[in-house]
């Protein structure tokens, strides 16, 4: 690679893969997104968690520009999301949530038609996962499970070696062991430099699996965005117990959630917030309670706060 | 109960406009036969028949909808079904049938009974998607052709009062036949393209795998047309990848989303349709005026342009696959994109009308064939293009896509016939000239403001009835 290339390869790190600003779209009178905001560097696996409804699908597809925005800008790869803008298209990869896609042709055809149009195109990878996923070439799309077809559309979108890679719940129709072995290919070949995937999904141990940055979806915007990491040296759950009980949980300012469960008060906190642990202390004081901290897990996470 | 009245009134919910029609030609048709007098009872009973018999097909048409296996998932399905069927029966069958009897006679009301309960399996045979359900034209094509001495010596039987017994009997076996058909014991066929161009006679019946033929001999064509559209297909991707030209990309979105649209997808529906074509001018015969019989041709040649209008909206999910693989520069290029390889579709219609044409002249009038053959040349180019642009500038709302294709089928047949008598009339220079001149403008005209209304329309990448966000 010449100076010129690994100084350009190096700008493009730099930049945001995708960018997206006070997004609004609605369905029906329903604001879907409101004003969101969203910004994902390069070089990051995100993982975009959010309830049923939230507006993940609508969310990828207006940052993809296959659903037109009320208002609001996007910038992906750099460049405004106004148009397609020809080659660009060819460094995203998207698999959308539900797979139609020419159900008359066969594997081996569609992906022949598919691979003329591009100047990057990993043959090698697609025979080495067709084989390992069992997908006969000879098959027509139609005769596939959903989750073959959800396979067949993940090899093609891999097989670009895309730049920004784009799951719609990519393996909500995968068993287990296929759920694993997509993860297991998908990983290596998206952690290398300048490559982005964002990917929503429901199950949050893939996302702890693929050490994922987490985009929490809710009420229209972007709630929470921090590498899972972070997440859990940070996040916990405070409960706060006394021989009498609560009646309900004691207001704490800054806590992510509230609630009571058998008369113990428990709260979601963020430890990253310095006043945060001197809160809880002073609280457990005047309650008279005693302040035990415990580890959440990203599916507690996603309930307490989606 | 509720789920029997449910089902009863789906057919008429589902289509309310034909039913409101239908109400008032049945109306019609009844006024007709008490106030009418004499003169007009026997119209007046006619239109009141056919307002039944289309509504049948109306019943038929919403049971179409319903023919899943899911459906037979719902609790008490069956009875329910019944229940409607024999409400059905009930208002649109026998009711009728026993106030035929006081002003006919019983012998009649009988009759009208087997008859009624024939048209009634006929109508739900041919919604079904039964290609079986067309024989009867044959039928009545053929019943022109049974020699005097055998029809002398079948009327006593046609007397017989058995004979309703037995006409009840085969409704009984057809509607069998044709349940069977809508629930099917094996897998359901696989779909083809959504814009794959089928027999005019399958055109339209509801599912997305109702182009599926089910025959073992169209299953073998239909694979060999395949076969030759998979290899088009590879060609033309081979092609495109050593030399990535424009031309060559069309090329290649023709091979793919119009896979019949290549010699061995022609040969079959000229084999298909040049049969159909085939049996109608030997029965029309020389009682016909070549003109005619050729206008019927190219109307039929045309029809496959219709698979525009209607595959449109089911291939919209793959849109999002072709945006990717395409990569246009706009939307409005992508759009161009796609438009402009439908004209792929213009090849075909024209060479059918040649063939279809020119077969009916040589049934019907071989010394006709050069004149049939320039008049082809000169009307099938224009009003291909003219209706493939109609059909895709079809409005999203299904009252007025009905109105257009209707008005598009009419003009259509107006076109080609005035175009066959100014030819014929005048002569290929005076006749000729002034037809090539009027067709290609309106064509070319039609064509631009489909274009345009095309591009300049978003785009939807989402399926029908299905664009709220998740």
């Amino acid at each position: 690679m010449g100076i010129d290339a690994t100084l350009a390869a190096a700008r493009e790190t730099e930049l945001p893969a995708l960018s997206a600003h006070a997004l609004l779209k609605s369905f029906d009178g329903r604001e879907v997104l409101q004003r969101l905001d969203w910004e994902v560097p390069a070089g990051r696996v995100v993982g975009l968690l959010g309830r049923n409804g939230a507006g993940k699908t609508t969310l990828l597809r207006c940052l993809l520009g296959l659903s037109p925005l009320d208002a609001g800008n996007i910038e992906v790869l750099g460049e405004p999301m106004d148009e397609p803008r020809g080659q660009r298209l060819h460094r995203i990869g998207y698999v959308p949530q539900s797979f139609d896609l020419f159900p008359w042709m066969r594997i081996g055809d569609f992906l022949t038609f598919t691979a003329a149009f591009y100047k990057r195109w990993d043959s090698a990878l697609v025979e080495r996962l067709l084989g390992e996923w069992q997908l006969d070439r000879k098959k027509k799309i139609a005769a596939l499970s959903q989750g073959q077809r959800q396979m067949l559309a993940i090899v093609r979108a891999l097989a670009p070696d895309p730049d920004l890679l784009v799951l719609d719940e990519p393996v909500a129709s995968l068993d287990p062991i296929a759920r694993r072995d997509f993860l297991a290919t998908l990983i290596p070949l998206m952690r290398r430099p300048g490559k982005t995937m964002i990917f929503s999904t429901h199950i949050t141990t893939d996302l702890e699996r693929v050490e994922a940055d987490i985009a929490l979806l809710r009420s229209g915007r972007i709630a929470l965005q921090r590498p899972l990491a972070d997440l859990r040296a940070h996040f916990r759950r405070a409960w706060l117990s006394r021989a009498g009980g609560f009646s309900a949980a004691p207001t704490l300012d800054g806590a992510l959630d509230a609630d009571l469960v058998e008369a113990r008060a428990a709260y979601v906190v963020d430890l990253a917030d310095a006043r945060m642990q001197p809160a809880l202390q002073a609280l457990a004081a005047r309650e008279d309670a005693t302040l035990q901290l415990a580890p959440l897990d990203l599916e507690d996470l996603f309930v307490a706060l989606a | 109960m509720r789920a029997t009245w449910t089902l009863a009134l789906l057919p008429l919910r589902q289509a309310w406009v034909a039913a409101l029609l239908l109400l008032l030609m049945l109306v019609g048709g009844v006024v007709l036969a008490l106030a009418g007098g004499k003169a007009l009872y026997g119209g007046g009973a006619m239109l009141a028949a056919l307002a039944l018999w289309f509504a049948w097909l109306l019943a038929g048409t919403a049971l179409k909808g319903l023919a899943r296996k899911e459906t037979l998932l719902l609790p008490e399905f069956h009875r329910a079904l019944a229940g409607a069927a024999a409400l059905w029966a009930l208002l649109f069958w026998l009711l009728p049938c026993a106030l035929l009897t006081p002003h006919f006679g019983i012998r009649i009301g009988w009759g009208a009974l087997g008859a009624g309960a024939l048209a009634i399996a006929w109508a739900l045979l041919t919604t079904s998607g039964s290609r079986s359900g067309f024989l009867i034209w044959v039928l009545i094509i053929g019943a022109r052709f049974v020699p005097e001495p055998l029809l002398l010596a079948i009327a006593p039987a046609l007397q017989n009062p058995l004979l309703p017994l037995a006409a009840l009997l085969l409704a009984a076996l057809i509607l069998h036949i044709t349940w069977q058909r809508l629930f099917p014991a094996g897998d359901p066929p696989l779909p083809d393209s959504p814009l794959l161009a089928p027999e005019p006679m399958r055109r339209g019946m509801g599912s997305a795998t109702s182009n599926v033929p089910r025959g073992k001999l169209m299953q073998r064509l239909n694979g060999w047309s395949e076969a030759g559209a998979s290899a088009l297909l590879l060609r033309q991707a081979a092609r495109y990848h050593a030399a990535p030209t424009p031309a060559q990309q069309r090329a290649m979105l023709r091979a793919l989303l119009l896979p019949q649209e290549q010699p061995r997808g022609w040969l079959v529906r000229w084999l298909l349709w040049g049969a159909a074509i085939a049996v109608y001018a030997i029965a029309v015969g020389q009682q016909a005026q070549i003109g005619m019989v050729a206008g019927y041709a190219m109307f039929f040649a045309m029809t496959g342009l219709n698979v525009v209008g209607l595959g449109m909206p089911r291939l919209q999910p793959s849109l999002v696959e072709l945006y990717f693989t395409l990569a246009p520069q706009t939307h409005a290029g992508f759009k161009a994109q796609l438009l402009d390889s439908f004209l792929g579709l213009l090849p075909g219609a024209i060479l059918s009308a040649f063939v279809f044409t020119a077969l009916a002249a040589l049934l019907i009038a071989p010394v006709a064939l050069p004149g049939i053959v320039l008049t082809t040349a000169i009307l099938a180019p224009p009003l291909a293009l003219a209706t493939l642009a109609l059909y895709l500038g079809l409005p999203v709302n299904v009252i007025l896509r009905s109105v257009v294709t209707l008005i598009t089928l009419f003009g259509q047949m107006g076109t080609i016939w005035m175009g066959y008598a100014l030819i014929e009339r005048f002569g290929a220079l005076w006749g000729g000239v002034p037809v090539l001149v009027v067709t290609w403008s309106f064509a070319i005209g039609a064509w631009g403001a489909a274009r345009a209304h095309w591009i300049n329309n978003p785009l939807s990448f989402d399926p029908p009835k299905a664009k709220a966000g998740a």
